[in-house]
């Protein structure tokens, strides 16, 4: 039953949700002693299913971010994290318009 | 993973970062508090935060206590005034206005930054709602 588009934007928008999740929680502990920033990375894992032929866990990995930390421990960046978040945002609009116009083209299909 | 977690963890770094600027209120209105020599200095409010799982969301900052600084304070000489000791030192509190408008700068900025994930998070749910619209 699954359109294969169909399902790699509904992994999309959960992977930008997700990243978004982490975007939110880097900028709550901007200052917090010791917290490293996190990352959401969906797109190796949707593109190993897009490719191959194997069947792929469709699952967000999180990666802790390696930059160098301030004098507490901590290295969030706000700069990175603004970007991402608006970056996130507009491919986030950009999934659902594009969910959107697949369920248009369904709707045509069945003739309502 | 309940709906609309984003909310929860910006939300609490919000909290964090006003319970910091209450804080921070606090030291500026007690910058010149003048204790008598035999009783302590007004202390620093510090707030200490650490990385949470906030109400279930997945994430967020709590703020797990609050410590006082230095209530020995910093001696004053000031013969006049009534509080002073047969040497004519009072306490003064052990901190710095700048130190303090530095940090509610800091703290300022901080809760603007969550304050503007609050509205990034609130347009992404508000894109997600007109999914087959």
């Amino acid at each position: 039953m699954t359109d294969p588009i169909q399902a790699a934007i509904q992994y999309s928008l959960h992977g930008l949700s997700d990243r978004q999740h982490t975007t939110s929680n880097n900028i709550a502990n901007i200052q917090t002693p010791g917290y490293l920033a996190q990352q959401t990375d969906f797109e190796t894992s949707l593109r190993q299913a897009l490719g191959g032929g194997q069947s792929v866990a469709l699952d967000p990995t999180h990666l802790t971010s390696t930059a160098e930390t301030n004098t507490n421990g901590n290295n969030v960046n706000l700069d990175n994290e603004t970007m991402t978040a608006i970056d996130t945002e507009l491919r986030y609009q950009a999934m659902v318009d594009a969910m959107n116009t697949k369920f248009k083209m369904l709707k045509s299909a069945i003739g309502s | 993973m309940g709906i609309f977690n984003d909310f929860k963890i910006s939300g609490s770094g919000m909290y964090a970062y006003r319970k910091w600027m209450d804080a921070l209120s606090d030291n500026i209105a007690n910058i010149n508090t003048i204790n008598p020599y035999d009783q302590a200095a007004f202390q620093e409010r510090f707030v200490q935060v650490q990385s949470a799982d906030v109400a279930g969301s997945g994430g967020g900052v709590a703020v797990t206590s609050v410590k006082y600084g230095n209530g020995e304070g910093r001696l004053r000489f000031d013969p006049t005034n009534p509080d002073a000791n047969d040497q004519g030192y009072v306490r003064s509190p052990d901190m710095d206005l700048s130190d303090q408008m530095t940090n509610l700068i800091l703290a300022q900025r901080g809760y603007q930054a969550n304050a503007s994930a609050v509205e990034r998070a609130r347009s992404m749910y508000e894109a997600a709602l007109n999914l087959g619209k």
